[in-house]
């Protein structure tokens, strides 16, 4: 049986971590079912559950704030978030089930480092970035720029993902995802796109990003640029889009299937926001 | 003698609340993984890393010295073979493993974790042997040999015939009249090869037993195990011992659908018991064990060819089926045989040729499923109707009412069928169905009709004894896994005494109590307990008629039961209780009311090993029509099913609401499969997919509507005329889809799972 | 700084206050089912995919299977054995409206259902077909095709959250 220690100051925690035999937990999703499955390599389970400011949710007037401990149900029913990141908050209150949102954090989706997520596309087109602590000092990282990394590997030793800032998007800016699994529920995505614009058009700040086109879920830079030039180049930035994909293949999907559905989602997630950002019915 | 009769039953026929419905519902219910005995250890099992290979050496020396190791065993200290009728199956692997997963030691220890780290311990030094995963190349005479002991296991001859020198553990011939010449008269031919894919049965419950061997040598084993008696017998037969010496007791089973019939985990349980100094033995399985290592419904491949004239009717038609039956036999041989002489469907062929191979793999062992073969073979024949029809201009429904059997005619293996329900079922169908209207815009749609046989010979006992307070208690070794037993076999008990469903007491599946019963499965359960039921139940009708002339001074020809009392006809005045009967009278020259009721199906036959025929291979069929309407997303590939209709020919519906939710289940179960599911193994033979994270089995949100409807085509010897329903409602599913989609989309797909992937294949929309 | 493994701890389960010593990193499922004797929750699986463990924490449905004992001490947990364990009595409404509709079949998903059912019907979540379906989302059954299931939890939130229909299939 591996020991689990609840430290209440940040102090005590990054002195719990020292040593490799170490491991953090806040939502436990990933981490306790590979205890659960005698496949954790390690000694002492740290949870970070009763440090102060573990569960704070709030904003001001330029990003929000969600720390490391609040969970995918506690966000979506956060008034703020279906104003300011309506998407963000819709798939965190859907995906999954019940009792794996009310565990399940937003930034721990992001942390494990996951190849299959829909939350991390989203919040890669929210410009969205985390705040790593360790006993000397914090850094910032975008989740774009973590989530290159398969697991925790983008962290070094003795270092927190202490939460997330989430900067509020420019006043036009709309984000639409679609996704496809083989099940209607919870199941993770074998592919998933999501799309922002702006919508005045042309827009500047666009976004695509997709897990299942390539092994961690990453922004398309070409179909980014292809979407700026505006809604008559959906096309081509599809075109784009599948051209960059280099999809994996496994048992749920050859990569000719992701690379097609990769199209698909992006059209059906394009469709979405640009006929929004043309004024065309929401 | 069951007959029918117009007279309104007071219990039967009506949906009266399960019996079981409260333990259930409060979790107060015992399952296997519950039990809990004083002193119990736990087990572990290393496995095989390989899918085939020699066991060079197993030093478990280090395991031995762990603190809290009580039994370490390998295949060499057991070397019992299981499974009636090809005795294949080691409790351990003793010389050779065969599949990937394959128990090779296992331990028992004070606590799971001490098991763990003790196998962890242990080891294995095996040579690996080349592997075959392909049942066609294993087929092949150069196909490395997976049994080469194959003369020396103990086989029942008379139920199958392997090929010498091969992997091909049976071959199963039916043939029937000449089907060349039916071939060279035909006006038109068809061929079609259709597959199945492996998939897992996945019952939310993992299996559970708990072994003990006491001090006189009896084993006790708790086990989440369909048919105990099955087990005791095949357990005593491979340990060598009398069945008594074997108890098996099968609590309230959390699921079953053919993967907990047979021995599964159980012999490993009682190979640790067997040298645990008394002590019981737990092992439950982990989810990864039981959809990697335990069992799958295995993938079968049909090739059909059919000669039909310019009006459809079929003059011949040929199949050939191959079983992958993985690394042992289990039901194998009798699946080939049940399964292929299925093959060619519930109709009118003069002239029949059908070769099953049952072929070993070095893969996961495929065991009994739900519909026992049919709805591999439904998917085949199904499909095969659909493409006959269209190519032919044929309404596909209308060309199944030319073609289906008929009451009197004589069907594949040579029995004359009565109590045929399939036109009923099929016309029900299309009615409910809207069939005579056009489908929706953007919709397909089909029906199907199967035809499933229950095993025989099957019998089945029962005791029933009257308690002191009038009560009654029915034994009954039947097990409830959620089918609904409990209560369908209390409603009978009632009915066929007069006494109120609340008065029935049924003590259930414990080998020590409870008299012999073949199994729970094949839907025989309602049929052939159900009128052992009937006939103790009758029998303790007619001591409670005579105690009660006695009491009430009258003959018992002026007496009626009802609700638990007796009363003399007319006169309500008159009347006593069952309490009032059930005690003994100073005096009474008769002891406690007690009965038994044994039930064997009149007259069934076996088969001929060559032609496959038999005139009565069954005591009856179920017969079904299942209805689907789809839309096919021509961007993703993805089949949204609006609506499942499924019939069923129960011949009595005993409780409707009972017959409904098995429909629905066994429908929702079968759509799965069909639309996501799928055991998916590597180029080692791994199962890539042993979670339920990656086993895309359906959520609440990915069943479509289902409508079930039962009718009934009573069947004579049918307790009340009740046949049984179980297995129906799977057997058509895949094969109305896969037709449906032929008919919104027009493209043919003959291999399941109907993913997305497949379907843009088949719409050529993917590249590479 | 390494704790002891073995901690006296005070769990609420079901209304009642219990003391436990419990290896810290010890999972509630196992303390429920081996410690306190609840055995209505059930493990299904090892990667928290089946739902057979749900119950409540706070109000709110978690998975057993992967919580730790620790993180559920000082918060109420409930269990289906606090709707009801009297075979004798009436049962709890929701496990009326589970039995009437012939929602169980082999009842080993039951509990971790029940348990997703009364969380949602307790909710502010208006209840239609489609929402009951999502709360449900996180537990598997095989037996039922969830029809039942489904037309149970409508039927007992009529009758909990007051609407006053008496109407529907009675034995």
């Amino acid at each position: 049986m591996v020991l689990y220690a609840k430290p209440s100051s940040w102090v005590e925690a990054f002195e719990l971590l020292r040593g490799d035999s170490s491991v953090v937990k806040v939502g436990g999703c990933d981490l306790l079912p590979r205890y659960r499955q005698h496949m954790l390599d390690t000694n002492l389970i740290v949870g970070l559950n009763l440090l102060p400011g573990v569960g704070d949710l709030r904003m001001d007037s330029s990003m929000a704030w969600v720390a490391a401990g609040v969970t995918l149900g506690d966000f979506s029913e956060w008034a703020p978030a279906s104003e300011y990141w309506p998407t963000l908050a819709a798939v965190a209150g859907t995906i999954a089930s019940p009792a794996i949102r009310n565990a399940g954090t937003v930034v721990g989706n992001v942390v494990q480092g996951w190849t299959r997520t829909d939350i991390v596309p989203i919040l890669q087109a929210y410009d969205a970035r985390l705040v790593v602590r360790s006993a000397h000092g914090e850094r910032k990282v975008s989740v774009e720029e973590y989530s290159s990394t398969l697991g925790t590997g983008e962290l070094r030793s003795g270092e927190i993902v202490a939460g997330m800032e989430l900067p509020i998007p420019p006043p036009e800016y709309r984000v639409a995802y679609r996704r496809f699994s083989l099940r209607k529920m919870a199941s993770l995505p074998v592919v998933g796109v999501a799309v922002g614009v702006e919508s005045n058009y042309p827009s500047r700040h666009t976004r695509v990003s997709v897990t299942g086109g390539r092994q961690m879920p990453t922004r398309c830079g070409e179909a980014e640029l292809e979407i700026a030039r505006g809604a008559e180049r959906l096309a081509e930035a599809s075109a784009q889009l599948c051209k960059w994909a280099d999809p994996v293949e496994d048992c749920h999907g050859s990569a000719a299937f992701r690379r097609h559905m990769v199209g698909v989602m992006f059209g059906r997630a394009a469709a979405e926001v640009v006929r929004s950002a043309e004024g065309v019915d929401s | 003698m069951t007959g029918i009769s117009d007279r309104d039953f007071s219990i039967i026929g009506r949906s009266v609340r399960q019996v079981d419905g409260a333990e259930k519902l409060t979790g107060t219910a015992v399952f296997a993984g519950d039990v809990y005995l004083h002193g119990m250890l736990f087990a572990a099992v290393l496995r095989s890393p390989i899918a085939h290979g020699l066991i060079q050496r197993i030093d478990v020396s280090r395991a031995e010295r762990v603190k809290g190791v009580k039994a370490v065993v390998t295949g060499n200290d057991c070397p019992f073979r299981y499974n009636p009728p090809l005795r294949d199956q080691p409790f351990l692997a003793i010389d050779r493993v065969r599949y990937v997963g394959e128990p090779v030691v296992a331990i028992a220890a004070e606590d799971e974790e001490t098991a763990r780290r003790a196998a962890l311990l242990v080891e294995v030094d095996y040579e690996e042997l080349p592997a075959v995963f392909d049942p066609l190349a294993a087929m092949s005479k150069e196909a490395p040999r997976i049994h080469p002991d194959f003369d020396n296991y103990v086989r029942d001859s008379r139920l199958f015939t392997p090929v010498p020198q091969s992997n091909i553990l049976s071959h199963f011939k039916l043939r029937k009249g000449n089907v060349d010449a039916g071939f060279a008269a035909a006006d038109r031919i068809f061929e079609g090869t259709y597959r199945s894919h492996a998939f897992n049965h996945a019952p939310l419950e993992p299996h559970a037993a708990v072994a003990q061997v006491d001090r006189t040598g009896q084993l006790t084993l708790w086990a989440s195990t369909q048919s105990p008696w099955f087990v005791a017998e095949d357990l005593a037969k491979a340990l060598g011992w009398p069945v008594h010496r074997v108890r098996v007791i099968s609590p309230y089973i959390g699921g079953g659908f053919g993967i907990k019939h047979g021995l599964k985990n159980e012999p490993i349980a009682v190979a640790l018991a067997l040298k645990a100094n008394g002590r019981p033995v737990r092992f439950v399985l982990s989810r990864e064990e039981v959809f990697s290592s335990t069992a799958v419904r295995g993938a079968v491949t049909v090739s059909l060819k059919t000669g039909v004239r310019e009006d459809g009717s079929i003059v011949a038609r040929k199949a050939e089926v191959v079983w992958d039956t993985g690394a042992y036999a289990d039901v194998g041989p009798l699946l080939c045989r049940n399964g292929s002489y299925s093959a060619t469907g519930p109709y009118r062929i003069e002239n029949q040729w059908i070769d099953g191979y049952c072929v070993y793999t070095n893969k996961i062992v495929s065991s009994a499923f739900r519909g026992y073969g049919v709805m591999e073979m439904a998917f085949a024949y199904e499909s095969h109707t659909d493409e006959i029809a269209r190519a032919l201009s044929l309404d596909t429904v209308e060309y199944r009412r030319r073609i289906l059997l008929r009451e009197g005619d004589e069907n594949a293996t040579g029995e004359v069928v009565r109590s045929i329900g399939l036109r009923e079922c099929l016309d029900a169908c299309a009615e409910a169905m809207d069939w005579d209207n056009p489908v929706p815009e953007g919709r397909g749609r089909a029906i199907v009709t199967t035809a499933k046989s229950s095993v025989a010979p099957s019998g089945s006992s029962c005791f029933m004894y009257m308690n002191d307070d009038g009560s009654l208690t029915l034994m009954s070794s039947t097990t409830e896994m959620g089918q609904g037993s409990r209560t369908v076999l209390s409603q009978i008990a009632a009915e066929s005494v007069g006494a109120r469903l609340e008065d029935i007491r049924l003590r259930a599946s414990d080998t020590a109590f409870t008299p012999p019963d073949r199994s729970t499965s094949s839907s025989r359960s309602t049929f052939n307990m159900g009128n052992a039921v009937f006939t103790a139940g009758q029998d303790v009708r007619k001591q409670i008629l005579s105690r009660a002339s006695a009491l009430l001074e009258v003959s018992p020809d002026e007496l009626e039961i009802c609700n638990s009392s007796v009363q003399v006809r007319g006169v309500p005045a008159a009347c006593c209780s069952f309490s009032d009967v059930a005690k003994v009278l100073p005096g009474a020259t008769s002891g406690p009311i007690t009965a038994h009721g044994s039930f064997v199906p009149k007259e069934t036959t076996s088969f001929d090993l060559e032609t496959g025929r038999g005139v009565r291979i069954t005591a009856f069929w179920l017969y079904s029509s299942q209805g689907v309407e789809v839309s096919v997303d021509g961007d993703t590939g993805e089949i949204t099913v609006h609506k499942i209709v499924s019939v069923h020919d129960t011949g009595r519906t005993l409780n409707p609401s009972a017959c409904a939710v098995q429909a629905e289940g066994g429908v929702a179960i079968a759509c799965s499969a069909a639309l996501t599911e799928e055991t998916i193994l590597d180029e080692h033979g791994r199962v890539v997919n042993p979670s339920f994270m990656d086993y895309e089995m359906a959520t609440a949100g990915d069943v479509p509507e289902i409508f079930p409807i039962m009718v009934e085509v009573p069947h004579a010897e049918g307790p009340y005329g009740a046949k049984g329903m179980g297995e129906g409602p799977t057997t058509g599913v895949a094969a109305a889809i896969a037709n449906a989609v032929a008919d919104a989309a027009d493209i043919r797909v003959r291999d399941l799972p109907l993913t997305p992937e497949r379907i843009l294949r088949s719409m050529q929309v993917l590249e590479g | 700084m390494m704790l002891p493994d073995g901690r006296d701890v005070t769990l609420m389960v079901n209304g009642t206050a219990t003391e436990a010593s419990v290896p810290s990193g010890e999972f509630l499922l196992d303390t429920l089912r081996n410690r306190l004797g609840l055995l209505s929750v059930k493990e299904g699986c090892q990667s928290a995919a089946c739902g057979s463990c749900t119950v409540l924490v706070d109000g709110k449905p978690r998975l057993a299977c992967i919580t730790l004992t620790l993180d559920a001490v000082g918060v109420p947990a409930r269990t289906v054995e606090s709707l009801s364990t009297d075979l004798g009595a009436a049962m709890h409404p929701l496990q009326e409206a589970f039995a009437r509709n012939y929602a169980t079949q082999c009842g080993f998903c039951a509990p971790g259902m029940l348990m997703s059912a009364l969380a949602v019907i307790e909710s502010n979540t208006e209840l239609t077909e489609a929402s009951i379906r999502r709360a449900l989302s996180g537990n598997l059954c095989r037996c039922t095709g969830y029809v039942q299931i489904v037309r149970a939890i409508a039927d007992a939130s009529e009758r909990m959250n007051g609407c006053h229909d008496q109407g529907g299939a009675e034995e």
